[in-house]
């Protein structure tokens, strides 16, 4: 009884020990430099063949980024004032100077992000969707990047087992008819935000407008 | 079974109870999207804004950018007399704004030389490859 004892507290323990990996956190060096107040999200460049995929996932950034602690420049107004200004080519403005852009807008930082994926894979049974973004953050001051990340996910919908293979086959293909019929890539874009932004050692540092501003170094 | 039932009802009711954000958004992330798949919602968009602001006058809770989004939608209604007190919100409420704000308000000042501000801003931006345009 004793011995059995032993051996799953020791089990247990080992346990323990498989979980607390060594944690790598991203470099923070720079960021922690900069400490941005205010960040600016400019056009999205998209790699994807869903042509409404930049404006969509636009619509997702400011609130996780706000929710943050950080000033963030409005959607609409910035989308608008920049196309006025001959900026709405995404992939020019990504190869635009970051220190140019700031000085616009007054923005400490820029987040570029480039979306890699956003497609829907159309099976016969169950509609896959799929996104892929890579986030970049560069000081508007330096031009040096103080951020990066990068996400990917992919969302099959779950087919509720009934128990007879006949009604099974029919749920199916009723969820791929609904996805087929409008694939909501909107709960995995924002899924993958929060990914990106919120994460201890990979995400944003709490900014200016948080409680824990300049006292979460432990974390990030 | 009913015990069953008493439980996954508790569990359920805690995976409902959304953590609590910083700022009151109302509406907004729904109605920006449906701006962004149908240029025709921008009143819709407009009222949303201005029910999240008119719910915080304090400014606590308000979300950074919403103020400064309205005046934007009421100078592209050419509202621009109205638009002003909003640019001045913002700027109140989020002082990060104030570069861009400054430049919205000079927007909703009737301009009677034209041409000279236009060369202004030309001016201002120059040096920069990508920006040549009159904003606004």
């Amino acid at each position: 009884m004793r011995s059995q004892w032993l051996f799953i507290s020791s089990m247990l323990f080992l346990l323990m020990l498989g979980c607390a990996k060594p944690i790598v956190s991203a470099d923070y060096t720079k960021f922690r430099t900069e400490r941005p107040a205010s960040i600016l999200v400019v056009p999205v460049v998209n790699k994807s063949v869903d042509v409404t995929a930049p404006d969509y996932f636009l619509s997702t950034l400011t609130f996780p980024i706000a929710e943050r602690g950080y000033y963030v420049f409005p959607t609409y107004l910035v989308k608008r004032v920049m196309e006025d200004d001959g900026l709405s080519d995404a992939n020019l403005v990504h190869s635009a100077d970051p220190r140019r852009l700031g000085k616009l807008f007054g923005a400490d930082a820029i987040l570029y992000i480039t979306i890699e994926k956003w497609n829907a894979k159309y099976a016969i049974l169950a509609t896959t969707v799929e996104v892929e973004f890579h986030y970049v953050m560069k000081s508007a001051k330096s031009g040096d990047t103080i951020w990066k990340n990068h996400q990917a996910w992919v969302y099959t919908p779950q087919n509720s087992n009934t128990g007879n293979p006949l009604a099974n086959l029919i749920v199916a293909a009723i969820n791929a008819a609904a996805t087929k019929a409008a694939p909501n890539y909107m709960p995995l874009a924002m899924q993958a935000n929060i990914n990106a932004f919120n994460p201890p050692h990979r995400g944003l540092p709490a900014g200016p407008h948080l409680e824990s501003f300049g006292k979460d170094q432990g974390d990030f | 079974m009913k015990k069953w039932t008493i439980l996954m009802a508790v569990l359920l009711a805690t995976g409902c109870s959304t953590p609590k954000t910083t700022y009151d958004w109302g509406r907004h992330d729904q109605d920006l999207f449906n701006l962004m798949k149908d240029p025709g919602k921008l009143e819709a968009y407009g009222l949303s804004l201005r029910q999240i602001i008119d719910s915080h006058p304090d400014g606590k809770r308000l979300p950074p950018g919403i103020c400064a989004e309205y005046g934007y939608i009421l100078i592209s209604a050419g509202r621009l007399g109205e638009a002003l007190p909003y640019f001045e919100l913002e700027k109140k409420f989020w002082p990060e704004s104030t570069h861009i704000m400054d430049r919205m308000i000079a927007n909703c000042h009737p301009k009677p030389a034209v041409s000279t501000e236009k060369t202004a801003t030309v001016n201002a931006l120059s040096g920069s490859s990508i920006a040549q345009k009159e904003v606004l």
